[in-house]
């Protein structure tokens, strides 16, 4: 289906139309730097997820010598311990940058391990709360390079399709209206030269 | 010469007795033979299936309506822990009875150690939580005592008591944030009793000494463990006194304690009657790991007052040996039950 039909060929429609394709072409101009900023982005945070396999490593060794301390200290032990700190409390905060939806991690209330008695267990809560972090930093991580290459994955269709579906359809109709423009000016030059001319006779 | 011995061959009949006694109870405890066969069990259900003892094996199958898991299993583990002790106390007198109740308030300290904590951190606390000792028993009131709001609440329960040398502490933990200082202070309360009423018996000097090794064992522990997590000693600076009264050395020997380095530690210790604990530390400090230093304080206390009791079986230390060795068969068997629960092969399973 052409962009040329039902339009009306005049001057008016011409510099319209004319206007709108400069507005495009420098809204894909503005959609390629965002895809560059973008991809220079994700290509900045990419190599951050060779981390995970580590993370994850340390996580499962904390996560042994946790199974062997609560085997080693008892479950009670371990639990009024636990009891001495107070409740973890978190905000997840929603974001948009360009457009783009992004999720950052505060923590309102930070565990205090620093006041677990037992030292067996305030060592091993040391260490699993510093591997959680780093594991939570990664998921906020993973969860911007996700919005970021969906984001990409957009823009780059939206350039696509301006470049090469929308841009070239509103040259064509400018072309379009132009050369009508150009028939419609001959046709009344002829008109008007036989009209002079007749009267002329 | 002769004569002096021959008074001290002399036992009082309450002595006799509760040495017969504790012999005849000795038999009902499980060999450290046992104690490894249960920990080579396949599973938890198995575990509880090969569990022999008389006294767990009724208080385990008297429970109904509830699936028995493993932290179920180590209540009735410190169930009978604890009525063994009681037991011992009910069946003697005098001294040795002084003696038995200060060595129960073991029980008292750990209970109070739970209630302190969940007030800390502004928590609720039933006395299901707590060790079951008979209200007999205990110069706290624990009924109320869980019901109290603060920190100061439970420093006001403690006032009348034994451990109203600890209330400065409570304002060192409120300042830190943490239990720990009044927990350290009521520790040495206890042992510091438990060493008073010890000397009141006949030939105190071996347990005296055992109890010494003791306290200074759970020092050693906490000093090191508190250089490797890198926190400040000041609480140990400032109960220096009374850190060297229960390990019975002078503040100068704590004080050095306190300033050694990690790898100087253990020769200051081997030149001292803690000889024994030095051997236990040396993996703990290479690794600077907490666990592993606990562990094996732990294990080579039990090597050693094995070592100290059983050389004289008809002595008081014999008596210190039953009371360690109910303690650590409660500490094995919720170990055991806990490893075999979450699924530890017999390999991973370290008892104490």
């Amino acid at each position: 289906m052409s962009i040329s039909q039902n339009v009306s060929a005049s001057r008016g429609t011409l510099l319209e139309v004319r206007k709108q394709l400069q507005f495009i072409k420098k809204s894909t101009e503005i959609l390629e730097m965002k895809r560059d900023k973008v991809a220079s982005e994700l290509n900045k945070l990419l190599p951050q997820l060779k981390n995970r396999v580590e993370i994850e490593d340390r996580l499962q060794d904390v996560y042994r010598k946790f199974v062997k301390t609560l085997v080693e200290q008892g479950y009670e032990e371990f639990t009024t311990s636990s009891m001495t700190v107070p409740k973890v409390q978190t905000e997840l905060r929603r974001h948009l940058i360009m457009g783009i939806e992004e999720y950052d991690l505060d923590m309102v209330n930070p565990p205090d391990v620093n006041r677990i008695p037992n030292p067996v267990i305030k060592e091993l809560a040391i260490e699993l709360y510093k591997v959680f972090m780093e594991l939570l930093e990664m998921s906020i991580t993973e969860n911007k390079i996700e919005a970021l290459a969906n984001d990409l994955m957009n823009t780059a269709r939206k350039v696509n399709a301006l470049q090469k579906i929308i841009i070239p359809s509103y040259q064509e109709l400018i072309k379009y209206i132009e050369e009508r423009i150009m028939e419609e000016e001959l046709s009344e030059f002829v008109r008007t030269k036989f009209i002079v001319e007749k009267g002329g006779n | 010469m002769w004569r002096r011995e021959g008074i001290k061959m002399l036992k009082s009949s309450t002595y006799i007795y509760l040495v017969s006694r504790v012999h005849g109870l000795s038999t009902r405890l499980m060999s450290r033979g046992e104690l490894e066969s249960l920990s080579k069990t396949q599973n938890f259900a198995s575990f509880l299936e090969t569990l022999s003892g008389e006294e767990y094996v009724r208080r385990l199958s008297s429970i109904q309506g509830e699936e028995v898991d493993a932290r179920l299993a180590s209540r009735v583990f410190a169930d009978v822990y604890v009525d063994r002790l009681v037991h011992l106390v009910r069946i003697t007198s005098g001294k040795y009875r002084d003696f038995l109740l200060s060595f129960l308030k073991r029980v008292e300290i750990e209970n109070i150690k739970r209630v302190l904590r969940a007030k800390m951190g502004g928590r609720d606390i039933s006395v299901e939580v707590l060790l079951p000792l008979p209200r007999e028993f205990t110069s706290v009131n624990f009924n109320d005592l869980v019901n109290v709001k603060s920190l100061d609440d439970v420093q006001f329960h403690l006032t009348p008591t034994i451990y109203r040398g600890a209330s400065e502490a409570f304002q060192i933990a409120k300042n830190m944030v943490s239990t720990y200082p009044v927990e350290l202070i009521l520790e040495n309360i206890y042992f510091l009793n438990l060493l008073a009423s010890a000397s009141k018996l006949p030939s105190s000097k071996k347990v005296v000494d055992l109890i010494r090794n003791e306290y200074a064992s759970t020092v050693v522990f906490n000093i090191l463990a508190i250089k490797f997590l890198d926190a400040p000693l000041t609480i140990f600076e400032k109960y220096s006194r009374q850190i060297s009264k229960g390990m019975g050395v002078s503040s100068d020997y704590v004080n050095d304690l306190l300033r050694a380095r990690e790898d100087t530690f253990s020769s200051l210790l081997r030149a001292s009657r803690f000889a024994w604990i030095s051997a236990n530390i040396e993996d703990g400090i290479e690794s600077r790991d907490v666990a592993e230093l606990y562990n094996s304080i732990k294990r080579g206390f039990r090597i050693y007052y094995e070592s100290v009791s059983r050389r004289d079986p008809l002595g008081i230390t014999y008596l210190l040996w039953y009371l360690y060795t109910v303690e650590y068969e409660y500490l094995n068997l919720s170990l055991i039950a806990t490893a075999k629960e979450l699924g530890l092969k017999p390999e991973e399973i370290k008892l104490y």
